[in-house]
């Protein structure tokens, strides 16, 4: 039932845009307006939190710091286990655990696991016979781990030795504080994919992360890299086992309960991403079709007066699958159109768009691209270098988040919930 | 940064890749400069005319032949800027109604009769399972945990399930 008022609700707008003649413009004109909403975001962000800190080299000193567990879920990690573990153990906080969670994995990492005991003290290590999904093993980690404030990283990210500290400052700092989320940083780049989302990682998702923070709420936390309130977790009874994206479910769920969720760019997280077709297809399609989800499963109770706040993550997740079907049904109808006659109000001529809003369009991309950069130059100098390889994005990285959304969000409304979501191969990069 | 973080084997990529990369993202940057070149030629015109303009006090046909193209960009401007407001009021309002007022106590901690009250299970055996180094975990069909071991000491900490079924194929996690 709520998933057919999700889905009505979607159709309904697009098919009143279509009728009333403002599709064409709305394709157009959504992400050209939202473009510039990121950028004024952001850049209030960087005026505002980000343009007196200092970077890195410096991070804060906190007073009878409270103890920190780091949760580090991994399967068949082997290649990359033994960095991760380092990096985390060489935090500069003063007190930590690390938890690795060795969720079932079939090759080498538990062993590995249990020889890096013997090399780090604050190293503790849970095995699970059978693999149970990256959830299960957050879960677990989160029922043995002794801190109150949880670091949860992949078991292939490589933590900034200062990331716990920034992260856990503001966890203390705001009892409001539920959750932080760091900064993603991409390590592979040997093809042009990996370039494109070195890129994307900043001026896409950096930047929208800061202008939703102004905004007040975040689509979602970075699930490679966030920080957690223990008792924020308790009462939201920690990372649902059946939804396919844990981090956005997690982040919806916090906030839902007045948490509020904050983005710290200091926190540095060095991450793999998939350098092949392949890999980015599978990844992309799992996003798409986590947020639809979580967007499935909140819609009946988003509504509520006590929720307000999250509406406007609601009606802008509306809007881009809005989006995504509006250009569809703007290609449909204009194919449609060319066998049979349509009516005045249905009819496409054509579907090529105007010279000017395609370079207005492109236009916009690059200088969102180019702000971004400049603000997250602060965290890494030689970066700048990526934005040759960025005039991919507005081509072949928005038909991937457009083809992706479409598919994932009817898997999102027939899959099945009660089945639990599990780790399978990933693609790393070509490295 | 640590710099020896990046991983870029471009170098062991075959050479043909590498060039074939360097030609189609100069061919998209080419295509890019061809959609700009329209403006340029307008935004030339514009100039030469105002030029002449002020000079001789000719006419700006060029310019009112693309009036509506900028009463239409002067219109998304507007817009920009309007949701640009509204979304600095409202930071601003934010910053300025909360400001030095936490209205939220700091949350007492999560003790390990709250976790075993949430996750049904013996408080003392959580608490045995914080302190123990190396573990291993068995985990019922549904997901509750059926036992678990304590490697470095072999003490089992719940008793044995009857008969572990394997789990049901599920959806995979691609996870990064």
């Amino acid at each position: 039932m709520t998933k057919t008022l999700g889905v009505l609700l979607i159709v309904m707008l697009v098919v009143l845009m279509t009728v009333s003649g403002v599709l064409l413009q709305y394709v157009f004109l959504y992400p050209l307006f939202m473009s510039f909403l990121w950028m004024v975001g952001g850049i209030y962000f960087y005026w505002h939190w980000e343009r007196h800190g200092v970077h890195a080299s410096s991070p804060p000193i906190i007073e009878n710091p409270p103890l920190v567990s780091i949760l580090i879920p991994c399967f068949n990690e082997s290649r990359n286990v033994a960095e991760t573990i380092a990096a985390a153990a060489r935090q500069t906080y003063p007190n930590f655990e690390v938890i690795a969670i060795d969720d079932g994995s079939s090759d080498t990492t538990g062993e590995m696991l249990d020889q890096l005991t013997q090399s780090y003290p604050s190293l503790r290590v849970a095995h699970f016979r059978a693999n149970q999904g990256k959830a299960m093993a957050l879960r677990m980690g989160a029922l043995v781990a002794r801190g109150e404030y949880l670091v949860c990283i992949d078991g292939d990210a490589v933590l900034d030795p200062h990331a716990t500290t920034y992260m856990v400052q503001l966890l203390i700092n705001s009892p409001r504080v539920g959750a932080v989320t760091g900064n993603p940083r991409i390590r592979t780049r040997s093809t042009l994919l990996g370039k494109v989302q070195v890129g994307e990682f900043s001026s896409i998702i950096g930047l929208i992360k800061r202008a939703q923070r102004i905004y007040g709420t975040l689509h979602t936390i970075s699930g490679v890299i966030a920080a957690f309130r223990r008792s924020a977790l308790q009462r939201c009874g920690y990372w649902s086992l059946d939804m396919i994206t844990d981090d956005i479910d997690v982040s919806w769920l916090l906030q839902a309960d007045h948490w509020s969720i904050q983005y710290e760019p200091d926190a540095l997280c060095w991450i793999l991403m998939p350098e092949t077709f392949k890999g980015l297809w599978k990844q992309r399609l799992r996003w798409a079709q986590g947020g639809a989800e979580v967007y499935l499963k909140q819609l009946r109770t988003v509504w509520q007066w006590n929720r307000r706040r999250m509406w406007g993550l609601f009606i802008e997740y509306s809007m881009s699958i809005a989006w995504c079907l509006g250009l569809v049904t703007t290609v449909v109808l204009w194919a449609i159109g060319k066998f049979v006659a349509m009516p005045e109000g249905l009819n496409v001529p054509s579907i090529q768009p105007p010279v000017f809003w395609g370079l207005f369009l492109a236009t916009t991309c690059l200088i969102q691209f180019t702000v971004a950069m400049v603000i997250e130059s602060r965290y890494e100098k030689q970066f700048l270098g990526s934005i040759i390889w960025v005039i991919w994005y507005p081509f072949f990285f928005w038909i991937i988040t457009l083809i992706t959304s479409l598919v994932g969000f009817p898997k999102a409304l027939f899959r099945h919930r009660d089945k639990r979501a599990v780790w399978a191969n990933s693609d790393r990069g070509v490295a | 940064m640590l710099p020896s973080l990046i991983i870029n084997q471009s170098s062991s990529r075959p050479i043909e890749t590498k060039r074939l990369d360097g030609i189609l993202s100069a061919l998209m940057w080419l295509m890019y400069l061809y959609m700009i070149r329209e403006a340029f030629i307008d935004l030339y015109y514009i100039i030469t005319e105002s030029f002449e303009w002020m000079v001789a006090g000719h006419k700006l046909p060029h310019l009112l032949a693309i009036s509506d193209l900028l009463h239409t960009l002067g219109f998304y401007v507007i817009i920009i800027l309007a949701n640009g407001a509204i979304l600095i009021t409202w930071a601003l309002y934010n910053q300025f109604r909360f400001r030095g007022m936490d209205r939220r106590k700091n949350p007492k901690p999560v003790s390990v009769a709250d976790l075993a009250g949430l996750y049904g299970l013996p408080a003392e055996d959580i608490a045995n399972w914080q302190s123990s180094r190396i573990m291993v975990m068995d985990h019922n069909p549904d997901g509750t945990l059926a036992r678990v071991i304590s490697r470095v000491g072999g003490q089992i900490l719940l008793p044995p399930p009857e008969e572990p079924a394997p789990m049901e194929p599920a959806v995979p996690w691609y996870g990064y």
